[in-house]
Order: structure tokens, then sequence, then C-alpha cells
């Protein structure tokens, strides 16, 4: 169509410039890209005029001007190129794609050019996301990706979300994760690993409070747009197959742990232990012998394969786009199978009649997870194979060593271990599986009223059921134990239902004066509707090795279930105004009302403004080798509501009193409880030169958060009870940088580099009666005015007597004692929060070839190193592996201060415990590691065609293949550290307990489009 | 152009088209203040509140139960146990360890009973009106009681207690209300007995597992024995309609098998509240009892052979190879399943009893000592395999009321307030923790009479945001 329309009207323009001049003479020439390929339909324009013509579909041209003339050969997506007519009938021109074409950002109220923006917005398109090593959850892979936007994955589990902190921390009760905003519709951070990345075709970070404003109550952590692919319009189908495979391995430790030997011979310096009690050497040499790996025994090498099939296309009223995907990852860890995932989608849009047009987005995704307990004991896995000792054994073996086999010719597992429960009967006994079906959709109508008025209305829903099934196995270990050595066996269901609902309503007016004055109005409603319900069944009494299902239980043990609900309605209206493509302002005001706030404070009023300038835009601005220049500013608030759903109500529960329901004080609320209010201010400049071949920005924010969301505790004469009030205030601020310079670009060779920089701070302002408070996330930290949120509150390490090896430690007055008891103080300036963080990327091309590096890195935070305090445990735990750095202890007569404390030994009891909390083990979590690294080939054209494919491509890539962390020992990238202790509640970062460990993967895939 | 003006009024219909009702959401599992006392069912569930937030571990279930104890002289420290309250057994008060959790939870029994009070006009006067008000007056009553009791004087303590430092007698639900100052103890004392005497005209149907006339009859006995109104105290127990437990009867009493002789307990059922009384004494573990404090070796001797008491309050048995008298007071129950979970015996007839006695043997214008030894020997007779009336009088009647007081009542919560209300010190024995009375010594054997750490310290927490609290001396 486009073709044929394209020839009518070059014939047209042919004749229009034939009659009109006379002593014209005739152009012709080829216009070709950067390969060399013709690009049919450029257009060739005489500059000044409305003369032009559209290639062929060879690429070629003809056009009559007049010498002197000035041509300019444009083409969508290339820099256009000027050439004056000179004596030459023939100009053949080769076009380069524009890399400074303006990108467009996708914003609240739609796709906008980048400078037609006013506010801080980062930008990922779906070829950025390919770059990125595969990641099963977006989230993951926005890591460095987006000045401001401080990633770090919750642990390394097949599936698991990330912690994302646009611009710092917002909160200490209340959430700190963005709002994520999927086709125009809310979504739980939590269901964001439901989408499948291939899906994707924009995400956009919404940093400031000028692009968060318009999302009120909900948008104060920043906003995370997700915009999934939809099909073009005249665009034939095409079909896409995308596989991978990738092989998974915990990350090397940076320490060693003692083999068999090591640890019978510190066993046998301190007089503890097995190694202390060996009566002969060939006791001694048969322990040796097993020397067993725990780390081979309990984990295995992951194994991941990906498959996405979708077809994309449009004709002229109809567009869709359609994929289905299936994800597998077996996880690291022996006898579990980690993660399944199916995904399906279908995105469509019908222009019905030429003033409405009819759209559906629908997902589906089905996840299954398998997973090991995440606990501090040795039910985990992870820390089971730290703690096991290498001459034990998983397996039964003889005197010899040699395996013991029972009547069926299997190995018996080993129950008797020193560390106690063996992980492995945990593993294959007590399993867990959880189950995710969810449905992300919406509907949408979009009238064109008038060529200046549109109206849409969309209803969307989310709907996710869960479901987990814990069975503890009868007859297995733990089932034994707890049933007095009686297989009974029992099984717990539990889950929920989760529907959200909303139906957003948008009134557009666009219009302009002269094209000078441009101007957009939006007016906008939203409804937002959630409910939610749970239920838990566990029954007891399970046949040995029969089914599970809840109706083979012999006794019902315990059931539960729970609901609530909360609403959301609120109306908004922006205004944009575009002066000549010079000046741009942005007005915002929004108007939500909850549910969840309380009965004085239904209601909130949310605003925002910015404008930027365009200074290269203006006539006077005429520097060469400056291309972009433009400078934003931006002030606004915005909320966070995540308050639960009732807090704000005074609430009578019920319990059992002699069989009969009881009424009780459930919960006090203060109908004066609100959403925590974000003011935020921010100015940025944004360049572009030398062609724009080197781009960048610098951001400044200052964001305030009042109202912070804290208990407040009432005398205990009146009940003893607390109250949730808008009580704190916090302020993060920082400059954000970013660059990206295309060092070769015009060449066959291509090569270009891109970072981007974050510094940080934050600092507490006020807090209930200026009182230090810990939250239930701070086990290590505290909160203080004047400090870093979760700032360190630990005792601070003085190192080891020399005189005799105890451990030293400052008292609160700063004097040294041996006592480290009630001397913890906070430690100014140490938090678990990167002071800076930031990445920077390479892409090579060449030919068909390309190649791209991605480094992550962070400094200035500081973790709590709880695994080494268990590795390097000073003699308390005997029965525990150590790392080979134990040895490097106190003895008489040493005068080196470098060792550790002496230990508790058969001879040597210290007055206290030196194996302490301390900042003995508070590490720097500064590092810098290597998280992707992709080879890619796309096989030339010339080849495709004979296989009649539109595309190839194959590529291989590394996932954290390098990392370098100098001061701590272990994996520097800690997000939760152990799961179930810190269930609900995670200051991600602030220790490490043996969560699921990061993995490096090594991938191999394949691309086909045809 | 008709269906522009349509699209129009649609979306203009669509973009205001939420209610405001639709913001107010009110949760499924509880309801708001406004809709919680809108029925007589609905009082009479808020008054079962009352006994599921007094069986709280923090109050009746766990706290009131032991730490009168753990304090004074009937317990002695075991190192095998997990060190719980040892601080408390040691005396080492302070604004941070002092019994906080108590206070809060007291007082939050407190509260509910003046939310049933405040709000008890929302249904019409009825004898079940009465009956439900008449229980929270009482629980309103007793928690004030046990509060004054441990941070206060006790009237009886020494001669300046009354007009020494109470605790706030509060009356109102209000949670904005300003936090009260402490009063007098003779203030807080006037609102206890007022409420219970009020209370005692308004409470209807008997029921041991609620409060019921003899149950406010009995409390009465027990706070005028304390206040020092003896002839009241005597009257009180007098109206009590019951009689003391069996010899038969009585380890039954504690197994949950038998009420004889129980005014008032709190059912405590494993599938209710599920609170393990025994938890602060001991655990029963793979390799025997564990136990956090076992019986001290004087009282364990004090324990004849004759009385059925020794079996039912004492076991001794081995732990980790050693013998022990654990506390076996609260540890079985023949109808739950777990572990120390027993109804809790707030007051029984026994000690209504030995207050009647101990208030006519103490000197004045109500002495009567035949009364008094009558009274004790009610007690005395249903304890002892053979017994035969000791028919003391003077100082050795007074002398024999308290030891029976202390042998019948303790591990229940009331040896440090009895030691404390007699103006005496506490001396405990310095015997080891192991059944024959070996094993290490505490350190901390005596705290004299007077000492100011008689009176628990007010918490540093409500300090903090209680303005009119005072500290108690000591703590300063």
């Amino acid at each position: 169509m486009k073709t044929k329309f394209s020839g009518i009207l070059t014939l047209l323009l042919a004749f229009v410039v034939q009659i009109s001049f006379a002593q014209e003479k005739t152009i012709s020439g080829t216009v070709s890209d950067e390969m060399g390929l013709p690009l049919p339909t450029a257009t060739v324009i005489i500059k000044g005029t409305t003369s032009g013509v559209s290639t062929d579909f060879d690429g070629n041209y003809t056009i009559k001007a007049k010498t002197g003339d000035v041509l300019n050969f444009s083409y969508v997506g290339y820099a256009t190129v000027s050439r004056t007519v000179g004596t030459s009938n023939t100009i053949n021109v080769s076009l380069q794609p524009d890399n400074a074409l303006e990108e467009v950002v996708i914003t609240a109220l739609g796709a906008r050019q980048k400078d037609e923006l006013t506010s801080a917005v980062s930008n990922v398109s779906a070829e950025d996301l390919e770059k990125i090593a595969p990641s099963v959850s977006i989230d993951n892979m926005l890591q460095g990706q987006a000045a401001g936007v401080q990633v770090t994955a919750q642990n390394g589990k097949p599936g698991q979300t990330a912690f994302i902190r646009i611009r710092g921390i917002g909160s200490i009760n209340a959430g700190n994760e963005p709002l994520y905003i999927v086709d125009g519709a809310q979504m739980d951070e939590s269901f964001v690993n439901g989408i499948n990345p291939s899906d994707i075709e924009n995400i956009s970070v919404l940093k400031d409070a000028a692009s968060t404003s318009i999302y009120g109550a909900r948008g104060g952590n920043g906003v995370v747009l997700v915009t999934t692919k939809r099909g073009k319009v005249n665009k034939g189908a095409q079909f896409q197959l995308s596989s991978r495979v990738s092989s998974t391995r915990k990350i090397k430790d940076n320490f060693e742990m003692m083999d068999a030997a090591q640890k019978l011979q510190y066993e046998r310096e301190l007089g503890l232990g097995t190694g202390a009690g060996l009566a002969t050497q060939a006791d001694y040499n048969r322990l040796v012998d097993r020397n067993t790996d725990w780390q081979d025994e309990l984990l295995k090498d992951g194994f991941i394969q990906s498959i996405n099939f979708s077809a994309v296309g449009g004709e002229e009223k109809i567009n869709y786009f359609f994929s289905v995907g299936n994800d597998e990852d077996s996880g690291i860890i022996q006898d579990i199978d980690a993660y399944n995932r199916t995904t399906a989608r279908l995105n469509v849009d019908y222009q019905a009649k030429d003033w409405v047009k009819i759209g559906t987005s629908l997902g589906f995704s089905s996840m299954k997870t398998g997973d090991p307990r995440d606990r501090n004991n040795a039910q985990n896995p992870i820390r089971a194979m730290y703690d096991y000792n290498p001459y034990e054994t998983k397996w039964v073996v003889d005197g010899d060593n040699n395996l013991v086999l029972d009547a069926n010719g299997n190995k018996i597992l080993n129950e008797n271990l020193l560390a106690g429960y063996p992980v492995t009967a945990e593993l294959t006994g007590n399993t867990t599986d959880r189950f995710y079906t969810r449905i992300f959709g919406n509907g949408f109508l979009d009238f064109t009223l008038t060529d200046k008025l549109s109206f849409k209305t969309q209803v969307s829903g989310v709907y996710e059921r869960y479901r987990r099934e814990n069975f503890l196995h009868p007859g297995s270990v733990l089932d034994l134990i707890v049933n007095s050595q009686i297989p009974t066996g029992s099984k717990i269901e539990n889950g929920s239902f989760d529907l959200t609902y909303s139906w957003l309503n948008k009134v557009t007016y666009n219009t302009d004066i002269n094209d000078i004055h441009r101007l957009q109005f939006n007016v906008f409603s939203e409804y937002v509707n959630n409910d939610f319900r749970s239920y838990s069944a566990t029954g007891k009494g399970f046949p040995l090795g029969g089914p599970s299902t809840l109706n083979v239980a012999a006794t019902p043990d315990a059931v539960g279930g729970s609901r609530s609900q909360y609403t959301l309605f609120s109306l908004a209206a922006n205004v944009d105004y575009n002066y000549d493509g010079r000046y741009i302002l942005n007005a915002t005001v929004r108007r939500d009302g909850s549910s969840r706030f309380g009965e004085n404070t239904k209601y909130g009023n949310f605003y925002s403004g910015s404008l930027a300038w365009n200074v290269d835009n203006e006539d006077f601005f005429n520097v060469d080798a400056i291309n972009t220049l433009r400078l934003r500013a931006s002030a606004g608030t915005s909320g966070n509501d995540q308050i639960g759903n009732y807090s704000a109500q005074t609430l009578y529960g019920f319990n059992a009193y002699n069989g009969n329901n009881a009424l009780v004080p459930a919960q006090y609320g203060s109908a004066d409880l609100g959403w925590e209010q974000n003011f935020s201010y921010g100015v940025g400049v944004e360049f572009g030169l030398f062609e724009n071949r080197v781009r960048g920005l610098v951001d400044y924010y200052n964001r305030t958060t009042s109202d912070l969301l804290l208990s407040q505790r009432y005398s205990y004469t009146l009940g003893g009870f607390s109250i949730l009030g808008n009580l704190g205030e916090m302020v993060n601020k920082g400059l954000e940088f970013e660059l990206s310079v295309d060092i070769l670009r015009d060449t066959e060779l291509k090569w270009s580099v891109n970072g981007n920089v974050n510094l940080y701070d934050n600092e507490v302002t006020k807090l209930v009666n200026d009182e230090d408070l810990f939250t239930a996330s701070n086990f290590y930290t505290i909160l203080r005015v004047g400090e870093e949120v979760d700032s360190y509150y630990i005792t601070e390490y003085a190192g080891v007597n020399p005189a005799n090896g105890e451990a030293l430690y400052y008292d609160t007055e700063g004097n040294i004692t041996n006592n480290p008891n009630g001397n913890e103080k906070l430690l100014s300036g140490k938090s678990p929060y990167a002071k800076l963080d930031g990445s920077f990327a390479t892409n090579l091309a060449y030919k068909g070839f390309d190649l791209s590096a991605n480094f992550y890195f962070k400094t200035g935070n500081y973790i709590y190193n709880l695994m080494e305090q268990n590795m390097l445990n000073d003699g308390t735990d005997i029965n525990s592996n150590q790392r080979v750095e134990a040895f490097n202890y106190w003895t008489p007569g040493t005068t080196n201060s470098d060792v550790l404390p002496r230990p508790t030994s058969a001879s040597y009891s210290p007055d206290f415990d030196t194996n302490t909390a301390s900042t003995r083990f508070l590490q720097k979590g500064d590092y810098i590691r290597l998280r992707s690294l992709q080879l890619g080939y796309n096989l030339p054209s010339k080849f495709t065609d004979k296989l009649s494919l539109d595309a190839l491509r194959v590529y291989a890539a590394g996932n954290n293949l390098w990392t370098y962390a100098p001061h701590y020992k272990g994996d520097p990238e800690v997000g939760i550290g152990s799961g179930e202790t810190q269930e609900g509640s995670v200051t991600p970062g602030e220790f490490s307990l043996y969560s699921y460990p990061t993995t490096r993967t090594l991938s191999f895939g394949i691309d086909v489009k045809f | 152009m008709k269906k522009y003006l349509y699209i129009s009024i649609f979306a203009i219909g669509a973009l205001f088209s939420s209610c405001d009702d639709n913001l107010d959401k009110t949760p499924f599992s509880s309801v708001g203040e406004n809709d919680a006392l809108t029925s007589e069912i609905a009082f009479e569930n808020a008054t079962l509140g009352l006994y599921t937030l007094a069986i709280s571990p923090s109050y009746y279930g766990e706290e009131m139960m032991s730490f009168p104890d753990v304090i004074s002289d009937n317990l002695i420290f075991s190192a095998e146990g997990r060190g719980t309250q040892k601080a408390y057994h040691e005396w080492q008060f302070n604004e941070n360890i002092t019994k906080g959790g108590f206070m809060a939870q007291a007082y939050a029994v407190v509260r509910h009973a003046n939310f049933i009070l405040d709000n008890i006009d929302n249904i019409p006067q009825t004898p079940a009106r009465d009956h439900i008000q008449a229980q929270a007056l009482a629980m309103r009553a007793l928690s004030h009681f046990n509060i004054t009791n441990t941070f206060s004087k006790i009237p009886t303590q020494d001669a300046g207690a009354l007009s020494s430092l109470g605790m706030p007698y509060v009356t109102s639900s209000d949670i904005l209300q300003e936090p009260g100052s402490r009063g007098t103890v003779e203030a807080i004392y006037n609102g206890i007995i007022n409420d219970l005497e009020t209370a005692k005209n308004l409470v209807g149907a008997d029921d041991i597992i609620k409060i019921n006339k003899n149950a406010i009859n009995g409390l009465l006995s027990r706070v005028y024995l304390y206040r020092g109104m003896y002839a009241e105290a005597a009257a009180a127990a007098d109206d009590v309609t019951a009689s003391v437990a069996t010899f038969g009867n009585f380890p039954g009493v504690w197994d949950d098998s038998s009420d004889d002789g129980v005014l008032f307990k709190l059912k405590n059922l494993d599938a209710d509240t599920g609170v393990s009384v025994n938890t602060p004494y001991s655990q029963t573990v793979s390799s025997g009892v564990r136990s956090e404090y076992v019986v001290d070796f004087d009282l364990f001797n004090l324990y004849g052979g004759t009385d059925i008491r020794k079996a039912t309050y004492v076991e001794t048995s081995a732990y980790n190879g050693k013998n022990y008298n654990h506390v076996a007071k609260h540890m079985e129950s023949s109808i739950n399943l777990g572990s120390g979970v027993v109804d809790i015996k707030v007051i029984r007839m026994a000690e209504v009893m030995l207050n009647k006695a101990e208030a006519l043997a103490m000197p004045g214008p109500a002495q009567d000592e035949a009364a008094a030894l009558a009274a004790l020997d009610a007690v005395r007779s249903q304890r002892y395999s053979s017994f035969v009336s000791g028919n003391e009088t003077g100082q050795p009647l007074l002398d024999a009321i308290a030891l029976e007081r202390r042998l019948e009542l303790a591990f229940e919560g009331h040896r440090f307030y009895d030691i404390k209300r007699s103006g005496e010190g506490i001396n405990r024995s310095g015997a080891g923790q192991y059944a024959d009375g070996t094993g290490l010594a505490t350190l901390f054997t005596t705290l004299p009479a007077g000492d100011c750490k008689f009176q628990l310290p007010i918490p540093k927490t409500e300090m903090d945001v209680n303005p009119n609290m005072e500290q108690n001396p000591c703590y300063n």
C-alpha cells in the first residue's frame, strides 16, 4: 500500500516539478543504507521548497533541480544528508543511522519525544533489554540501566524479583518499591516476574515528582512503566522463534573452607570436637580420607531452558502481537526443581471506525517454584554446605569409607551428622512448592472525537491465584522427630486470590496556534479496586508413599482465612505547553481519595510543575560542537499509600474463650492517618556534542519524604498500644550522570561506550520524639535523627589484646574493654546503602558481529557478614566447619596483631563471648561485576534470503562472569539476608545469612525471524 | 454528530463515575469501634474478651502466675534453664528491667473493661446487662489491684503506705485522653473497693469461668485484707458460699478434672488461648523436665509427708543426671494436649478461708482467734492425710496462718505480695538447685524489709510517653 502510494506521489511530484521550472536538469541516483543496501521510499526534497520525490524499490530516484539547489535526503531512523547540485547529474547518497534520533519516551500520558519532556525519565527499550544478560524477571534486568535506579537482586533464586530503589529510600515502615504500571494498569511488584521480558517493548522509569505526581498518592517511590509489544499497521506478519539454553553455577567463594585434614587439625589444636577425641592414626586417616566437599554434595550445575515464539503484524485496520513462552530453571540445589514458567500474551488493536479504536492486552502466566528453606539452620542447604564437616559423609559409609547399601542396593542417607539434621532429608522429605497463576488484561476504546479531541476508556484487571503446598512426607526424618518416631506426615495448603481491577478514563485535547504554541490538555479519572482473600488448611496423617491431597489426611488440623479490600478514586489534570520547541511547561494536579486513609484524610491533593528549555533550538544558539542542549527543572509532590488497608481504623477482632467468640481490640488507629508525602525538586541538563556522538545528562534531585509512617507508643496506663501516625521525615538527595559516546560511528567497525553514575545521600530528619527507632526490619541497624537511614548500630571491635589474645572492644565512651555487652553504638556514615553506584557498558559491532559488555559497580555500603561470624566462630561451635583463616588465631607469644582472638578451647574459656556481634564482621560491600557479556552474530541477508528468513541471530552470553570485591568475603550482591528470618520486612543488604546464592550463567541462544 | 454527543456524555459520566461510598471500606475479620458494641451478644463477646486478654502470657498466662514467686523466696534459679527472669530473681531492677509488659497488659484489660462500661448504654438495662457491667467492673478492679501492688506500696506495708505513690485508676476508654498521674495508694484502693462493691450488687449468674458473686466476695476479702480492713475482709469471706477443695479432689483441681473450691478461673483451652502457664517454670524435653526455677529447698521441706500438696506441687525427677524439685503445679492438664495449658485459678476458697483466718487473727477490734483457727483448720483439714488441729493462738496462730498460706498458694503469684504487705524482708534459704539442696547457691539471698525495691520501677517506655508519670524512689 505504502509503496503504491509513494509511487503515485512520485509521479505527481515529478509532474508538478516538470511543469513549474524551465531551466532545470534531471538529477538521478541511488539512496542506500549504511550497509550499501538500497533504501526504498526515502525522501528527496529540494531545500526551501515542497518539491520532492521518493526513491523506488531499488532506492533509485530522479528529480529535477537547478544547479545550486540543495537536496535533502531523508529516511526515518537515518540522519538527513544534504547535497548541493553541482555539475554532475548523478548524486548517490549513503545514509547513516541516526543515533541521535530523538528517543521516544513513554510517560504516564503516552509517548513523548525526549526533547518534549520536562521531567527525569529513564528509558529502556526492547533492544536495550536484549543486550542485557537474560533473566526471567524484568526488574533484575534494570540493574545499571538507569542512573538513580538502584536494583539489587533479592537473592539468586530462580524467578526471584529484585529490590528497586528509585532515588533513594523513601520510607521506613511503608513500602520502598516503586509503583509498577503495566499497559496502564497498576501491578503489585511481586507479580512482575509473571511478565515475559521478551514481550516488552519499553520500560520507562519515572523518577521525579514532575513525572510521578500524576500517580498521586501511589507515585512517591517512583514509577516503572512497562509497555508490552504491539503490532504495527500494515506490516506483514513476522514470526520469531527464540531459544536459549544456559548452564548456571554458584559464584565461586572468595574464601576457602577447611578440608578434612585442616578441620581435624583445628579441632586438635583447640582440644575440642571429633579431632580431639581421635585415638588412633587409623581413625584419623579414615576421616581425612573422606574429605567431603559439601558444596559438591548439595549443589548442582543448574540448567536453564527458555523458548519463546511470537507473531507480530498488522493490516490496515488491525494489528496484533502474540507470544507464548516457557522458561525452566533447575536451580543449583540438588533434589529441587526450582522454577518453571509458561507465559502467553495477545495484544490486539482494531480500528473499528475511523473515529474509534478497540484494543486489548491479555497476558497469562503460570509459574511453579520449588523452594529450599531459607532460614538460619541446617534445614537450609546453603547453611548446611558451609557448616557440615569435611570429614563427614552424605551417605553412610563403613569402616573403610566404602558406601553401605540397603537391601535394594540404594545408598543410605547419613542422618548422624554433627550439625544435626541432614539437609538432604529436608530437601526430599519436607517439600514446598509454590504455584502462581496470573492474568493481566485490559480492554480499551479510544475515540477520536475531532482531530484535536480524543477520549480513551480502559478497564484493566490483574488477577493472581497463589497456592503453596508444604508436605512433610510420612516417615521422613523430620516427620519421625516431630511425631515421636511414628510415621505421620502432614500437609499445609495455603494460598490467596488477589484481584485488582481499574477503570481509567482520559480526555485529551491537542491544539496549536500557528504551530508555534502547542498545547495538550489531559483530564482523567481512575478507579482502582482490590480484593484479596487468603486461606490455609492443614491435615495430618498420610499413607507412606501415598497420595498427598488433603482429602487423604486422617485428621484435619487447622484452618484459616482472611479477606481485605481497598479502593482508590482519583481525578487528575495535566497541561503541557510547548512554545516553538524551545520552552516546554508542564503542570499536573491530582486528587486521590483512598479507602486506606483515615476518616479526616480521605482525600489528598498532589501537584507538580516542570519546565524545560531547549537551548539548542534557539536562534541565538550557534555552537557547532553542541547539537543538543536542554535544561530542565521540576518540583512537585507525590505520595506513598502503602500503609495497610485498614491502618487508620480502631478495630476489634475475635478470638475464643471456652469455645465462644470473644471480642478483643485488634488495632488502634487514627482518623488522621494519611499517606507519606514526597516533595521533590530537581534540575537537569542534557547535552549532545559533536553531531551527538557524545550524549549525556546530569541531574540533581532533592527528595523530602515527610509524614513518614511511624508507630507512636501511648502510655501503658491507657492500654499499652501504639498508633500509626505520620510522624517522621527523611531527605534523599543525589546526583545522576549519564554519558554515552559513539567512538566509531560511520565506519564498518562501530564502537560505543556508555555509563551512568549515581551519587546518593540520605538523612533522617525527624522521628517520633526524636528517639532512636528500631523497626521490624532493623537487625544490626537503627534509625537516628541526623544520620543516614538504617545506620549500623553495633559494638566497635578494637582488635586482639596482644598480651592475652582477648577480643577487645570500644565501650560507648571510647575506652577499650574486653566486655562487649551494652556497647553498641551508631556508626555514622555506615549503612547498607551504597553512596555511589553505576554501570558502564561497551558495544562493538563489525559486519554481522556484535559484542557487548556491561559492568555494574557500587561502593560505600556496608554488609554485616553473619556468615563469616559463623565461619570464624573462635571455637564457640566446634562442630561447624570453618574457613581456613580460622587457623590464624592468637597464641601465647604472638606479636602479630593481625590475628583472630584466642579461641575457646579445652584449656581456655574467655570471660566474654569473643564471637559476639561487632564491627569485626562489618565489611565494606564495594564491588564491581561483569554483569553481562554477549557475543552475537546476525546472519547477512544474502544467506537469510536464501533460507527465506528475515533474520537469524545466534549469540553466546555470560552472566556474572567476574566479580571484584576487595573487602567483603562472600558474594557482595546481598539483598535478602535470610528469607524466613526477615519475613515481611527487609533492609536490603543489611546482613548476609545463607540466602540463595548468586549464580554465574553461560548461555547460548538463537533468534529466528521469518 | 449525535454519536459524538453520546460519546461525550459517556466520557463525562465515566470521568466522574465513582462515588464516595466506595472509599469507605471496613475490614472482614474485625469490626470498627463504632460497630463493635451494638447488641447484648456483642457485649457478651466483649466481656469474654476480658478473660482472653487476662490469659495473655504477659498477664495471668505466665507473668502473674510466676514473677511474684520468682522475686521472692519460693524458687531457686536453675542453671540448666534458659535463664529467664534471672535479673528479676536477683532484684536487678531498673527502668528497663521491670514488668512493663505486665503493666501494659493489665491496663489493656482495664481499657477493655472501660470500653464496655463507656458503651453500656448502647443496650437497655436488663439483668444480663448488669451482669456484663459487674464483670467489667470486677476485672477493672482486679487489674488495678495487681498493678498497684507491684509498682506501689501495699497499704499494710508500712505506716506511710496509704499516702505514698499509687497508680492511675483509669475509668475511661478514650485512647486520646491525657494519661493519668499516680495519685495515692489510698485513692487506687478506694477505686478498687468501690468497683468491687458496685459489681457485687450487679453480678448475676454463677459460672466459675467468669466473674461471679463468690469471686467478687472472695476478691473483696483479699483486697480488704491487703487494705488492712480486717472486719470487712472477714465479712466478705463469709459472703462466699463455697467450700475448700477436699483432700480427695485437690490434685484434680490442678489438672482441671475438678473445680472443687475454685471460685474463679480463666479457662485456657488449646484451641482458644493455648497459653502454657508452666513455661516460666519449666519445659519438658525428651531428656526430662528442664526447669527455669525449682522449688526452694526450705519450702520443699516445709511440705510434710502427709501433705497432699507435696506430690501435687512438686515433682522430683532427674534432668541431665541430676535430681531436681520441679514445680509441677501447672504441668499437667486432663483436657488439653498442649503442655502446661491449664486453667488459671484466679481465686480459690482455700485462699478466702486463709484471708478470713488472717483477718480475724490480727490484733484489733475484729480479732476472733477461735473463728480464725476454724477458718485455718477448714483448709488444713483438707490438706493432710491425718490432720489434728494445732489449736494455736496469738502469734503462733498468725505464724500458722502465714505458713499455711505460703504452702497453699505457692507458685500461684501470691508470695511476693504476702511478704511485702507484711512489711517483712525476703530471706531465701541459700540452698542449691538440686533436689537435696546442694548445687549452686544464689548470691542474692536477702532483700531487707523496707527496701525500696519492693516497689518495681515504672518502665522507661512508660516514663518516655507519660509526662504525668513519676518514677519510684530507688530508680531515679
